[in-house]
């Protein structure tokens, strides 16, 4: 957890099963970050870790309509804000 | 007049309209190029590139007449966005900038109805290129089965392009999508999408571009590739622009300071603006139903993935894979080999009369012809699983749980299907690293398959371990060393990876991120056209090549062939005889002549003769100092030089060095007989069981496999394959060095 202004986010890499929330990008933003993105991972798109692969990564986000297999540490800079 | 009217028919002639498919992976869009082209096809590489490039033929019919479209299924992206050349492919050849590929005349955008949103990010994307274009709405049955319905006439309208619906698998709607391309290509249309409209600051940004890049770069640069200069982090175009980064660094900071004086983040500007534009295209055009219903397809997946179940099930379908290749096949290819050994001694038999041609025609022609058909059971029933368990949607789960084991080192999850296939078989392995998309991982991958122990290197270990470890050391140590030697391909490939990955392969690396797409039935239409495919192009494209190996090989071991060697050995021979049994040579001449068992195996010691002063018996004295610190005698030397279009092919090519005939086995007794009587000049024995390990590790780390060498040519470029060839043999080398000075320091030389 790290704590900007005033919200708790989560970095993606240090989400669990069941974590839900909405897409936070924060930070120097990288190329694979950037295809997040455009593969629809957009700021605020509420999304669900359904799965962490047996060794710990990669994981499975759930995203409205599409599903996605992501290394961890390849989405830095995105985070988890909490839905409220 | 009439003379210009000619020219342009000529030149219409000489350049067929070409029209290239693009959309996102997992859209049907080979499925569409299959129906499009029907058998003609051809696939390829693009230059320099570990990149598929798939060719075919679309038949329109026009006024009664038919023209012929060339079509192109380009790699399937998610956004032109490129961190590297392999990525860029698409945009590049969009903009008319890949070598060997005209600029399509039309584009033809294909996305999966049940993703709209999404895919039409790439559609809008595509359409700055400033082509014609037609948008595909495929997987049409998959929107109905899930009753979300799109106006498709008002989409249409509102792109300003035609908009087909299709389901490329069952072929509906692909005679609406031929005949929205005839009406383009035709000039009866000119369906140009409707383009975003960029925020100012975004265009006075790409303006100020303008300036520099007519001075950096060394081609003149379009719109849509100034704005990935702009957008984009990371950008492999500054690389083919030739772009200094010292320069360029200065004015890309001031053209994205201008957008951020506008209030965008430069590195997000692009996905917003398109996906707001998306948005208001989209604007009550969908329905989605609510379903509270969880999909069949969810519950398959908490199996698939689950951390237990799902790598069980991983290892059972592998497993299940494995053993088809290793024993199905096995039946093909034993009836192959007996096929191929038929022809051989039928054809033989006829061309008994002229020795050179009967030669060439079995041991080099057709023994070459039966070398390249005998992979092809293994070949058609790996592709047979990969083709059912892609299309199934199956290989991206599998890539999810294995990514982490294997990603480590520089290679995919998706790696281990080619690598555990490679223990039957490097080509098929090889082959299948198409499935890894991520460039580097598959060359990674290709570069390592072939240190996996394949069934080839089987009779290599039976012979010596048969003849020099089971007799001296028993049954359990002979199984041991059987292990050990499918394990030690094993243990080098993930270290050899990790060194290529860092020091190796230049270029950033590709992030993995997969879409899990819905399960699906695979259609055995696609299926069974993909193995069918696969098999051909390799026995047209590698073949070729591996049948002239083996030819320039035969050659090698049959030239020169004076009479007087045959003569040498027969008269040696006869008085030999003639001295034992106080005979006169007439005699014992006339006696061999009377006995054909003598005469066999006089025959077998001029087939010796012949092939210890053929080009490569002379090839392996030259060599045979640079393994004499691995223990090899020059014969040893000659059957690894010989064996190179197939490793088996030293058990045959000792045989004749140790005179016994060709059609010796690794369960023959008097090869291994010979060689344990096989002596170095000054007495002592050649082969001990150091020797022989250190042989069976050359063995399993070096390429002396043709069919493979030309399989990693095809699937990257030659460059790779001689990579191959030297990093293996330099490695098989002092494997086996290693494996004979420690051995013999710390053993002596038994």
């Amino acid at each position: 957890m790290i704590a900007t202004a005033e919200k708790q986010y989560t970095p993606l890499r240090c989400v669990r099963v069941g974590d839900e929330g909405r897409l936070v990008v924060d930070g120097k933003c990288t190329a694979c970050v950037q295809r997040l993105m455009a593969m629809g991972l957009t700021p605020g798109t509420p999304v669900k870790v359904v799965r962490v692969a047996p060794l710990g990564d990669p994981i499975i986000l759930e995203a409205p309509g599409f599903k996605l297999s992501l290394r961890k540490h390849e989405a830095d800079g995105m985070f988890l804000e909490p839905l409220v | 007049m009439t003379q210009l009217a000619a020219q342009s028919v000529d030149s219409a002639a000489q350049r067929r309209p070409q029209v290239a498919l693009v959309g996102n992976p997992n859209t049907g869009k080979s499925a569409l190029f299959n129906r499009l082209t029907g058998a003609r096809q051809r696939v390829g590489n693009f230059p320099g590139l570990t990149i598929e490039k798939r060719l075919g033929t679309m038949r329109l019919e026009r006024e009664g007449e038919r023209v012929d479209v060339d079509v192109i299924d380009l790699p399937g992206l998610y956004s032109l966005a490129a961190v590297s050349p392999d990525e860029r492919v698409v945009l590049d050849a969009l903009t008319g900038h890949v070598e060997g590929t005209a600029r399509p005349d039309l584009i033809v955008c294909v996305v999966d109805v049940c993703n709209l949103r999404r895919n039409l990010f790439l559609a809008t994307q595509i359409a700055e290129v400033g082509l014609p274009m037609v948008l595909v709405l495929n997987m049409w049955d998959a929107a109905e089965a899930a009753h979300l319905t799109v106006d498709v006439e008002a989409l249409s309208a509102r792109l300003g392009i035609p908009v087909i619906r299709t389901v490329a698998s069952k072929g509906r709607g692909v005679d609406e999508l031929k005949a929205a391309i005839d009406a383009a290509l035709s000039g009866a249309t000119d369906p140009r999408m409707r383009q975003i409209d960029w925020p100012i600051p975004v265009r006075d940004a790409s303006a100020a571009l303008g300036e520099p890049l007519k001075q950096l770069a060394n081609r003149s640069v379009m719109d849509v590739e100034r704005r990935r200069l702009l957008f984009d982090v990371e950008s492999s175009l500054a690389d083919e622009l030739a772009i200094d980064t010292d320069q360029w660094t200065e004015p890309i900071e001031a053209a994205r300071q201008i957008i951020r004086h506008g209030g965008y983040d430069p590195a997000h500007v692009e996905t917003t603006v398109r996906y707001q534009w998306i948005d208001g295209v989209l604007a009550n055009l969908i329905e989605t139903p609510e379903t509270s219903q969880r999909p069949f397809s969810e519950s398959i997946d908490d199996l698939l993935t689950h951390r237990v179940f799902g790598v069980l099930i991983f290892g059972a379908i592998m497993y299940v894979v494995f053993q088809s290749i290793y024993t199905l096949a096995g039946p093909f290819m034993d009836a192959i080999d007996a096929g191929f050994g038929w022809l051989g001694d039928t054809v033989g038999a006829w061309l008994a009369g002229t020795p050179m041609l009967q030669s060439m025609v079995v041991d080099g022609m057709i023994a070459g012809v039966g070398g390249v058909l005998v992979f092809l059971p293994q070949i058609i029933i790996l592709f047979l699983f990969i083709s059912l368990l892609e299309d199934a949607g199956y290989m991206p789960r599998a890539a999810f749980l294995m990514d982490r084991l294997f990603g480590w080192c520089g290679l995919s999850g998706k790696s281990f299907v080619p690598m555990l296939s490679s223990f039957a078989c490097a080509v098929p392995g090889i082959m299948a690293a198409r499935t890894v998309q991520e460039p580097k991982a598959r060359l990674t991958t290709i570069l390592v398959c072939p240190l996996m122990s394949c069934s080839a290197r089987l009779p290599v270990y039976v012979l010596l371990i048969g003849a020099f470890i089971e007799p001296l050391y028993g049954k359990a140590w002979a199984g041991f060393a059987l292990f050990a030697m499918h394990f030690v391909g094993l243990a080098i490939a993930i270290p050899v990876a990790f060194v290529f990955n860092r020091l190796v392969l230049k270029g950033r690396r590709t992030p993995f991120v997969l879409e899990m797409p819905p399960y699906r039935v695979p259609q055995w239409r696609d299926v069974v056209w993909r193995v069918y495919t696969r098999a051909r192009e390799f026995v047209v494209r590698a073949g070729t090549v591996i049948f002239a190996m083996s030819i320039v090989i035969w050659a090698m071991c049959y030239f020169p062939r004076p009479d007087a060697v045959r003569e040498q050995v027969i008269t040696q021979h006869v008085e030999q005889v003639a001295a034992a049994q106080s005979i006169s040579v007439d005699e014992a001449r006339a006696a061999l002549e009377a006995d054909d068992d003598a005469m066999a195996s006089v025959n077998a010691d001029i087939e010796g003769a012949y092939l210890e002063q053929s080009v490569m018996g002379r090839l392996g004295r030259t060599v045979q100092p640079v393994f004499a610190p691995a223990g090899y005698d020059w014969k040893i030397t000659v059957g690894v030089l010989a064996s190179f279009p197939a490793r088996e092919v030293i058990i045959s090519t000792l045989g004749i060095l140790y005179h016994l005939g060709e059609d010796t086995n690794e369960e023959s007794t008097s090869l291994v007989s010979a060689m344990r009587s096989a002596k170095h000049d000054d007495g002592r024995a050649v082969f001990n069981p150091i020797v022989a390990v250190g042989i069976m590790v050359f063995f399993a780390l070096c390429s002396q496999c043709a069919a493979t060498l030309v399989t990693i040519a095809k699937e990257s470029n030659w460059r790779w394959a001689v990579f191959s060839f030297v990093y293996m043999t330099a490695l098989a080398w002092v494997g086996a060095v290693f494996v004979y000075q420690v051995g013999t320091a710390i053993f002596g030389s038994a």
